[in-house]
């Protein structure tokens, strides 16, 4: 797990908004109305556009030839070109009003939600036409593409029903339009193979059913009635597994053969497994010695003032801090919230909300709990290496914290000012990870060295 | 009665007794006084006297008064005085059976008393008996009902915990539902805002887009009308893929049942092996007569099941599987048996165990021994044949001595000088320790004397020479000169040409003072031009940087 983290220096950014182009080579920031486009090993600036009002999303195109600006207030799309910069193109959706902005997989299109969710608009690029969708539904996840960007799935209500709709992305033919035996749809998600559309209630009733691409319902799976039901639910990239997380604290892994439960991952209180690595991390603050003032230090600037910090094993049995949830409040802050699988489906990295700063990795060949990360803050994001079962997570503070099955670290980020890490992402080719902080970007170039010369 | 007629006869016989009466012949107390024949025979002509004093006597240790006087002898009785005395007898009697019937009047209440607590006990008794076998029976009862009642409140603390949980699945489902109506009810506000703004304006911004030129399309196809052959045409292509995905999954599942055949298949042979070799051994056992009989089957089956090379047959799958199934039955069985023969074997004495094997190596060992014994001799015999062939035994004898007697002084002597040797290798290892200690600590001070003398030289060659003057004695630069004269013949060479002070040869200078062994490592990253910091996470570079640094801080501060 050695490898060297280089630095960059620190960026401005807005809105969280700051992406890499699906081919690795551009990463695109957002600063208030202007959209910055470096290149991704140099940081330089390459392109600068101009936007009309504050963006509030930003996106590529698939093929990294575009950039989308949506600005919700005004109701504005801008849409860059990377190799024209005097190209432009401007979708104004008027008096009705624009929620959410995306791209098709093709590249080519935007699919604009209207304010209250009254129709979906699909944009084209290439031609003046223009496509209605109407009847979406408003709900945590309530459009999917397939992996492959051939089909849609969307998440339709009518007459207090709930419908699915699987639209050819190619030409936006309607293939397929079936209701679902859901009493709230809150979301939907596509299988990595693009089979099987996995569709599940909201939380009033514990609800996840599987349909096949041509519409057929192959199974529905309720673990259990009345209390809250699921949280959250992921595909394993493998498309073996469907790993569903729900308010009672527990994951439940379905294998799509049977579609039935092969197993349950529990998150107790108490750890008192023998198997499990549990890592604890430990602050150790540097005392701050007058001798040690010379003017080298204090050109680190504010990394005099940062606690160090380790993880430290800890023996069995663990106890893990837990916080109870207001009993009357909706939307409680107890169960799975957050699950990912490694690249390989080797791994599922899973949190409880009610126990915030702790990350549970699982491993999936022998379905048992294999590390546990129990972090000084509750944790804000954690993301898998798109190319090897590596997971970086942060917590809202300077460091950066990486696990891998060798072994767990913590990295002070080294920034003037201090990065308060809010949220990362990897680049798709897992050598380097942007961290973003309020208003702010830094980026982590991580060279891979070679065994072989190591000690 | 029969009591106070005793009583009456004992009285009188007791006063016949203490006073003998003269009438000894015969006792008053056979005689039964409520019977009519008087006694007549006690007085008669001859013993009046003696009857009357003993009369007399009677009547006054009754307490009556006498009769009569003693001295008087006239015999003429005082009939008054009889009289009197009869009557008081009487009246004595009379007293003495009311007492007699009160006494037996008494008797009789005692008696009758008696037997009634003799009842009433028995009574009481019984019902103490009766009284105890109820509470025995309240007893057990009120046990069970105390059981009752603990599982009756264990049920009403579970019901209790099952409403509570409920309780609070309805409190937070009525949550979520009163958070979902005010999302939608704000929603809906702000719809009906948002209508009334659009009924009142009067301009309507129509979505519109405005594009500089279009573009083509991402894989560079003209777009298609819809028509039915496309719709066709998609629906054959997500067909294609549901039928190929299927496809793949089934080759896998192919592929890996192909797998696990072949696994237990190698079990199977595997199981076979062992319970064939184990076959001589179970003969013993009567159980097994059944498993060896059907062993031979079982091969069959197992060779029918191999034959069978169509994978997929339903039969040949279910008879791999119960042939895999009995044999690991069998060898389970026989584990199971080893395992407990090994504990009788352990539970057995210690004793038994080892007799057992003791017998058994003794009985091997012994013809052993034997033979060998047989051998010594021999061999014993031929050498002393050897030895003295020629000679007497005391010649013989005293030749073998001297022999030894000249192999020992040999080997005595071959011994000290040993010894002698080793004590002066040990004298030489001492010297040489010391003369290398020695040699270090004079190398070791000349090197100091060198580094001085150069750092004073190399302070003499700065443009602020003027203000620190060289500290040296010359003792120990002359000494430094010369240790360098003798030592090392380079560096005079070094320190002549420093009078030319290039920052190349400084360098060099510098690099010679710490460690000659030691190689400056190259710069850890290029374009990071602090040495202390540099988010590197591989520790050995800092290591090394910050020898380097700390060295040359060293020799610069001074």
């Amino acid at each position: 797990m050695l490898t060297k983290m280089n630095f960059s220096e620190v960026f401005k950014q807005s809105n969280q908004l700051c992406k890499v182009s699906p081919d690795g080579k551009y990463l695109a920031t957002c600063v208030q109305y202007r959209l910055v486009v470096r290149d991704v090993s140099t940081l330089q600036i390459l392109q600068l556009y101009t936007c009309l009002d504050q963006i509030s999303h930003m996106d590529w195109s698939s093929d990294s030839l575009f950039i989308l600006c949506a600005m919700y207030k005004r109701g504005l799309v801008q849409v860059w070109s990377i190799e024209q910069p005097d190209w432009h193109c401007k979708i104004d959706e008027g008096s009705i009003g624009l929620v959410s902005s995306r791209w098709s997989p093709d590249g080519r299109h935007i699919l604009n939600a209207t304010e209250f969710h009254l129709r979906v608009t699909v944009w084209t690029l290439c031609t003046k036409a223009v496509s209605y969708i109407k009847y979406p539904k408003a709900c945590q996840k309530g459009i999917d593409f397939s992996r492959d960007g051939c089909y849609m799935a969307l998440a339709e209500r009518r007459d207090c029903k709930d419908y699915v709709s699987v639209f050819v992305c190619e030409d936006w033919h309607l293939l397929r339009h079936f209701e679902t035996e859901t009493q709230d749809l809150a979301g939907l998600e596509w299988s990595p193979n693009g089979c099987v559309l996995a569709v599940w209630d909201s939380c009033l009733e514990y609800k996840v059913l599987l349909y096949s691409l041509d519409g057929r319902l192959l199974s529905a799976y309720s673990a259990y009635d009345w209390s809250l039901g699921v949280k959250s639910v992921t595909w394993s990239p493998s498309s073996q597994f469907l790993a569903i997380g729900s308010y009672d604290e527990k994951v439940r892994i379905l294998n799509h053969i049977t579609w039935k439960k092969i197993a349950q991952f529990d998150h107790v209180a108490s750890i008192n497994s023998t198997k499990a690595v549990v890592y604890k991390e430990v602050e150790k603050r540097t005392a701050v010695c007058s001798d040690d003032l010379s003017l080298h230090n204090i050109t680190i600037g504010s990394t005099l003032f940062n606690t160090q910090s380790k993880y430290e094993i800890c023996p069995s049995p663990v106890q893990i801090p837990v916080v109870k949830p207001d009993p009357d409040r909706a939307n409680p802050k107890i169960g799975v919230s957050s699950l990912a699988f490694s690249s390989d489906s080797r791994y599922l990295a899973t949190k409880n909300d009610n126990m915030a700063s702790v990350v549970w990795l699982w491993d999936m060949q022998k379905m048992s709990l294999v590390a546990v990360l129990e972090q000084t803050s509750a944790v804000r994001c954690f993301q898998w290496d798109p190319r090897r079962p590596r997971l970086a997570l942060c917590t809202g503070n300077t460091k950066l914290y990486l696990w891998s099955p060798a072994g767990c670290v913590s990295v002070q980020v080294p920034t003037e000012g201090g990065l308060q890490v809010q949220s990362l992402s990897w680049h798709c080719s897992g050598d380097s990870l942007i961290l973003l902080g309020k208003e702010q970007l830094c980026l982590c170039y991580m060279d891979q060295e070679d065994k072989s010369r190591l000690t | 009665m029969p009591e106070s007629s005793l009583e009456v006869k004992d009285l009188c016989s007791s006063s016949v007794e203490c006073r003998p009466s003269p009438l000894g012949q015969f006792s008053p107390s056979s005689v039964p006084l409520h019977k009519k024949h008087i006694l007549a025979t006690f007085c008669k002509e001859h013993n009046v006297q003696e009857c009357m004093s003993h009369i007399n006597q009677e009547v006054s240790s009754l307490g009556l008064p006498p009769l009569w006087t003693e001295p008087s002898s006239s015999p003429e009785v005082n009939v008054m005085a009889v009289l009197n005395c009869m009557y008081d007898l009487i009246q004595l009697h009379h007293r003495g059976l009311r007492t007699l019937e009160n006494m037996e009047v008494e008797q009789l209440k005692y008696i009758s008393n008696v037997d009634y607590q003799q009842l009433t006990c028995t009574q009481l008794k019984e019902q103490l008996e009766l009284s105890k076998r109820e509470n025995a029976g309240l007893l057990e009862r009120e046990r069970q009902l105390h059981l009752k009642v603990k599982s009756l409140q264990n049920c009403l603390k579970n019901e209790k915990d099952e409403v509570q949980k409920l309780q609070n699945v309805i409190a937070s489902r009525a949550s979520q539902y009163n958070h979902e109506m005010k999302r939608k009810e704000r929603e809906f506000e702000k719809l009906k805002e948002r209508l009334n703004q659009l009924l009142v304006d009067k301009k309507e911004n129509k979505p519109a887009i405005d594009v500089l030129n279009h573009i083509g399309r991402a894989d560079g196809k003209r777009s298609l009308w819809k028509t039915q052959k496309t719709e066709a045409k998609h629906e054959g292509e997500m067909y294609k893929t549901l039928l190929s995905d299927y496809d793949t999954r089934q080759r896998e599942m192919l592929l890996e049942n192909a797998e696990l055949k072949k696994l237990l298949q190698q079990m199977e042979k595997e199981m076979n092996s062992i319970l064939r070799s184990k076959k001589p051994m179970l003969k013993e056992d009567k159980c097994q007569d059944d498993g060896i009989q059907t062993d031979p089957e079982e091969e069959e089956q197992v060779v029918d099941s191999r034959k069978e090379s169509v994978e997929h047959c339903v039969h040949a799958r279910e008879k791999l599987t119960s042939s895999i199934r009995l044999q690991w039955r069998r060898i389970k069985s026989h584990v199971e048996r080893l395992d407990s023969q090994a504990q009788m074997d352990a539970n057995k004495t210690d004793d038994a165990a080892s007799r057992e094997t003791r017998v058994q190596q003794m009985n091997r060992l012994k013809p052993e021994i034997r033979q060998c014994k047989g051998f010594i001799q021999t061999q014993q015999q031929l050498l002393q044949q050897q030895l003295r062939p020629p000679c007497e035994e005391e010649a013989a004898s005293l030749l073998s001595d001297c022999y030894m007697l000249q192999d020992e002084e040999r080997f005595r002597e071959e011994g000290k000088s040993v010894e002698e040797h080793k004590r002066f290798f040990e004298r030489e290892k001492g010297d040489f320790t010391e003369a290398a200690i020695r040699l270090s600590h004079e190398k070791k001070a000349f090197e100091d004397d060198r580094a001085m003398w150069l750092k004073h030289h190399f302070l003499n060659l700065s443009p602020f020479a003027d203000l620190k003057k060289p500290q040296m004695s010359k003792s120990k630069s002359c000494s430094l000169i010369s240790k360098a004269e003798s030592s090392d013949p380079s560096s005079p060479e070094k320190l002549n040409t420093c009078g030319s002070a290039t920052t190349a040869d400084l360098y060099d200078t510098l690099w010679l003072i710490p460690d000659k062994r030691s190689t400056k490592p190259k710069p850890t990253s290029v374009g990071e031009p602090s040495l202390l910091f540099n988010g590197s996470v591989s520790a050995p570079h800092n290591q090394g940087n910050d020898h380097e640094d700390n060295s040359i801080e060293n020799t610069s501060s001074t």
